[in-house]
């Protein structure tokens, strides 16, 4: 039978670099994935994540199974994550305002070119949308930008309350607050 | 009525307990504003998870390698400073042991010290026993005489008479 994540982040604090091994395997992807969806950036996601792997190397004497491995590796990489992207706004601005004109509110090249989809003008305008959608989740606070991307990676409301160390009803209110701000992008009611 | 604020996104995910999803399809079905929000939450939260942008591709055998050099970087930074001052810190300690040593053999009392000394004296002397019996020629001796001297002093003695 497989390890738990939780028996190997123990076996990890007892110096055991294999058990290390199976959990960056194991959490690699999602680790990449959700630094990536909070700075944007592919090299800083891998840094990010490779950092909160280092962290969990460093501190997994300090993991209690009072919460889910998981829950606690994802406050660390969220947390690390959340933090460069405060630490780079100012970069990011920069670049953005030197960037080829406003990138971020016009379709790429990619999208604006003829498709050979029988419903071209439905398939640009869903991925105008999505864009669209995608551009305010930047917009959201950083409270609710992770709580928005912690559900879309399954987590439930009281893990993300776990990594964002809060409580349940307060992610609720995160998640309402992320949604009805989404919901004018949609063209909602 | 009061709208439902907060228990529209966990009803949506089916968080809520078989009571509470109850009092809010409820409250759904009276409250029309209600509806439509969480017409719109579903909608929205179907469009995040279908067009969720996709991270650039990574190439994992890479990310372990860089991770591994990391990891031995940040653990190298601690061992070779650990290397780096251990010996620093022995030869510290080593010194300070001596100061502490040195201090201790000078601070020590002269009545100590001379014991130590004396016993010595007592055992080089002690072979010129006869000698003392001239105490009186002795003690006006420099202490720092050679012992050569004090050895031929019954010589000296015997010439000053002669």
């Amino acid at each position: 039978m497989e390890p738990s994540d939780e028996t190997l982040c123990e076996q990890v604090a007892a110096r055991d670099d294999r058990a290390f091994d199976l959990l960056v395997a194991r959490y690699q992807e999602r680790a990449y994935r959700i630094a990536w969806s909070i700075v944007r950036d592919a090299d800083d996601a891998r840094d990010v994540s490779q950092e909160a792997f280092i962290r969990l190397h460093q501190n997994a004497g300090r993991f209690q199974r009072r919460a889910r491995f998981s829950t606690w590796f994802y406050r660390i990489l969220v947390n690390l994550a959340l933090d460069h992207k405060r630490r780079h706004r100012w970069w990011h601005r920069m670049r953005d305002d030197g960037a080829a004109p406003a990138s971020r509110d016009l379709p790429s090249l990619l999208e604006r070119l003829p498709s050979s989809d029988p419903k071209p003008d439905d398939d640009a305008v869903r991925r105008q949308m999505s864009q669209r959608l995608w551009n305010e989740v930047d917009q959201l606070s950083p409270q609710q930008r992770a709580a928005i991307l912690l559900q879309l990676e399954g987590l439930s409301t009281n893990e993300i309350a776990g990594v964002l160390d809060c409580a349940e009803a307060t992610v609720r209110v995160h998640l309402h607050r992320a949604l009805g701000a989404l919901r004018k992008t949609m063209g909602a009611r | 009525m009061a709208h439902e604020d907060t228990r529209i996104v966990p009803w949506l995910r089916g968080e809520l307990s078989p009571t509470d999803a109850q009092s809010v399809e409820a409250h759904l079905i009276a409250c029309t504003a209600c509806r439509a929000t969480a017409d719109d939450f579903r909608a929205t939260l179907a469009r995040l998870a279908d067009s969720a942008p996709l991270a650039p591709a990574v190439h994992w055998g890479r990310y372990r390698v860089e991770l591994g050099e990391k990891l031995d970087r940040r653990r190298g930074i601690g061992a070779s400073g650990r290397t780096r001052w251990w010996p620093v810190s022995v030869v510290m300690s080593g010194a300070l042991v001596a100061v502490l040593v040195f201090l201790a053999v000078q601070d020590r009392p002269s009545d100590t010290r001379s014991a130590d000394f004396g016993a010595v004296e007592e055992t080089v002397i002690g072979g010129q026993l006869d000698l003392l019996r001239q105490y009186s020629l002795v003690e006006r001796l420099d202490l720092l005489e050679d012992l050569e001297v004090i050895r031929n002093l019954d010589r000296l003695e015997s010439t000053r008479d002669g």
